[in-house]
């Protein structure tokens, strides 16, 4: 298990492992004790990292945030798996146990040696990722400092990532359809920089979208680039491979546009087999 | 927005002649309430009402059900929610909206997809970046254990249930930081400000430990430094340094002894009577200037039982210092009273012979008048080896005077 945590580590951000063996440990444990909540916090730390990179973190920097996202659901170790992976509406007696994930990240916290000033600043995180940008959210308290900056990355990409992923009660979001939702929540839930620095890294159409052209065709977004409006990213049209990549900024498509989005399953379709293929003409 | 969105639900349905509006044609630009409806899973919403104030309410839970997701998202259960308006008198459905069946292919280990790339244009201004990576840059570790101690604070005050033993060892994490940092001043502050939280922390020796290793004080800083352990009361101490000798915290433990016995002598004093052996001996090296007349009668019952019961020739040595101390005639005289052959009286047993070296021994290391004259009185009372030795010690006088 510890290699294969090695390599979702280092598939993410460069560190020295060896320097982080309290913190392998727990990553361990969650694995361990629920592999949604493992998997969650993959990807929670791909996109802060990513996000990182594009707001230009330092290495350290990144390193210090990757850490931050891998262990910001540590208080879950602590929530029993019933309620943990529970499809019916929460009892307020459960709710308040589930709400006191962040809480129980200070008891994670306490129970792992030797603390440093370094695990602290990693664990903002664990603390602060359901607390508001206004400070409001939970647990509630009233601040006096502003979330730390990791938190703030932290808390959105958390927000994405739950969005957008499949649960036994609940289908997930389409991605553009979370990023419209997201932005509700610019500068009273979600810092307005980091949120903004999200949406638009992503596009509104994120890569791999499936999408619905005005035309009434079927597109996947293939890739943006430096000159890519945040709705005109370059596209392969699913029936007509011939076509290539078309991109949407070009003069030949300024009448199309993309729709709205949908679920590549609804049509059957395998959208990493289909980018791969449009990929493989293209080259 | 809930006025223009409730005109575009209505214009909507008067164009397409039904009651009923289709999510599924919705574009992303259309309004986020309905596409988060739409991704709740609703396909269809019937609207058998065209009461704008009815549509408002429903709107606007809707809106509320939004903001509770965008909150938390981990913890939204759409389908234990409320998405159909209905007539509060006679229940009839108002406005119904028609849910699809779960996701069927659900398979938890799958729900994860990658994450997608950011590769598009980063849309915000230069300098929103900047500073945004000089809040990170300033975020010292002074900033840090600010931070901490607010949000402890803020915990303390929102939250009862928290295991008071995880609550105090978490205080002391922070303390052991701030320690670890130089932030003496800090570290009193939090100490200060948790003291009572703190309490429970002094029974896990491990973090105390930690505490006092993280920080060496300096001879001056050594009173403010106390006020750390303002709360730790000295048994436990005496008890963490008995299962921490020799480790990294030590000196430390033994910096804070010395203080507590220049500032409140009496508690260790009534401690050292109380103690094992072992701490005895520790306590009693910082003890020897605040023995006072008073003491007398208990010091000579522990060195009577510290002959009997012990061989430890070091701790007889510092219960005779403690007894000349206390009071040094009386001391010479009732020591002299173990030497004479017929004499039970304060002992309750007859003095063994090596009791009675160790004795000499230890009277021998600190020299003087009265200890000359003790020698002299008990060298009729002795014989063979012992008679030897106390010659040899006043021997040892003469040549010292010549």
């Amino acid at each position: 298990m510890s290699s294969q945590i090695h390599r979702d580590i280092l598939g993410i951000f460069d560190c020295n492992l060896s320097a982080y063996e309290t913190e392998i440990e727990t990553l361990k444990k969650i694995k361990k004790y629920d592999e949604y909540t493992y998997l969650h916090s993959l990807n929670v730390a791909r996109l802060s990292v990513n996000l990182g990179k594009r707001m230009g973190l330092t290495l350290t920097m990144l390193e210090d945030l990757g850490w931050a996202a891998l262990l910001h659901d540590i208080g879950k170790l602590h929530v029993p798996l019933e309620i943990l992976n529970k499809a019916k509406k929460f009892s307020a007696e459960e709710l308040a146990i589930m709400q006191s994930h962040p809480l129980e990240a200070l008891s994670a916290f306490a129970r792992n040696q030797p603390v440093t000033i370094e695990r602290l600043r990693r664990l903002c995180a664990a603390f602060e990722h359901h607390q508001r940008y206004d400070l409001k959210g939970y647990p509630g308290v009233k601040r006096k400092f502003n979330l730390h900056p990791y938190s703030r990355i932290v808390a959105i990409a958390d927000t994405f990532d739950a969005m957008t992923t499949d649960r036994i009660y609940q289908r997930r979001m389409l991605p553009d359809v979370a990023l419209k939702i997201m932005a509700q929540g610019f500068g009273n839930i979600f810092d307005p920089t980091v949120l903004q620095a999200f949406i638009t890294s992503l596009g509104a159409y994120p890569v791999g979208s499936l999408v619905r052209l005005s035309d009434e065709r079927l597109a996947i977004v293939m890739k943006y680039d430096g000159n890519s409006s945040l709705d005109r990213p370059f596209i392969s049209l699913v029936r007509d491979k011939e076509a290539g990549i078309l991109n949407l900024m070009g003069e030949t498509y300024k009448n199309l546009r993309i729709m709205r989005s949908e679920f590549a399953e609804d049509h059957e379709l395998d959208v990493q087999d289909l980018m791969q293929r449009a990929a493989g003409e293209i080259n | 927005m809930s006025l223009s969105l409730k005109t575009k639900i209505f214009s909507s349905l008067e164009e397409a002649g039904s009651t009923g509006l289709l999510l599924e044609a919705l574009a992303t630009s259309d309004s986020p309430l309905l596409l988060f409806v739409k991704g709740m899973g609703v396909e269809r919403i019937d609207f058998f009402t065209k009461d704008s104030e009815i549509v408002d309410r429903w709107l606007e839970r809707l809106a509320g059900y939004e903001f509770l997701f965008l909150e938390d998202p981990d913890n939204f259960k759409a389908s234990e929610l409320q998405w159909n308006e209905l007539d509060p008198n006679s229940n009839e459905e108002l406005i119904v909206c028609h849910i699809k069946e779960a996701h069927p292919q659900f398979d938890q280990l799958r729900a994860h997809p990658s994450v997608p790339p950011m590769m598009a244009p980063l849309g915000i201004p230069e300098e929103s970046r900047l500073k945004f990576l000089q809040e990170i840059e300033i975020q010292s570790p002074d900033e840090t254990l600010s931070r901490f101690t607010s949000i402890l604070q803020e915990f303390r005050t929102s939250v009862k249930s928290i295991d008071p033993l995880v609550w105090a060892v978490l205080v002391g994490d922070v303390i052991a930081i701030t320690l670890h940092s130089k932030l003496l001043d800090k570290a009193v502050q939090i100490a200060d400000e948790h003291r009572l939280g703190l309490a429970p922390l002094w029974n896990n020796s491990d973090r105390v430990i930690q505490i006092f290793s993280s920080y060496d004080p300096k001879g001056s800083e050594i009173s403010l430094w106390a006020k750390i352990f303002a709360t730790l009361p000295t048994p436990q101490l005496i008890n963490t340094l008995e299962t921490h000798l020799g480790s990294e915290g030590e000196p430390q433990i033994l910096k804070l002894m010395n203080y507590r016995a220049l500032h409140s002598p009496e508690e260790l004093v009534e401690i050292c009577f109380g103690s094992k052996p072992l701490i005895q001996k520790i306590l009693l090296q910082w003890l020897t200037p605040h023995w006072k007349p008073f003491h007398y009668g208990r010091l000579l019952n522990s060195l009577d039982q510290a002959l009997r019961s012990s061989a430890d020739k070091d701790l007889v040595r510092l219960w005779i210092s403690a007894l000349v101390r206390a009071s040094k005639s009386n001391a010479f005289d009732d020591l002299a009273k173990i030497f004479r052959p017929k004499f039970f009286r304060i002992w309750g047993t007859k003095t063994d012979i090596a009791s009675k070296r160790m004795i000499l021994n230890a009277i021998s290391e600190s020299p003087s008048t009265e200890c000359r004259e003790f020698l002299r009185k008990i060298r009729k009372y002795v014989q063979g080896e012992l008679a030897d030795h106390v010659e040899k010690m006043l021997l040892a006088y003469r040549q010292v005077k010549s």
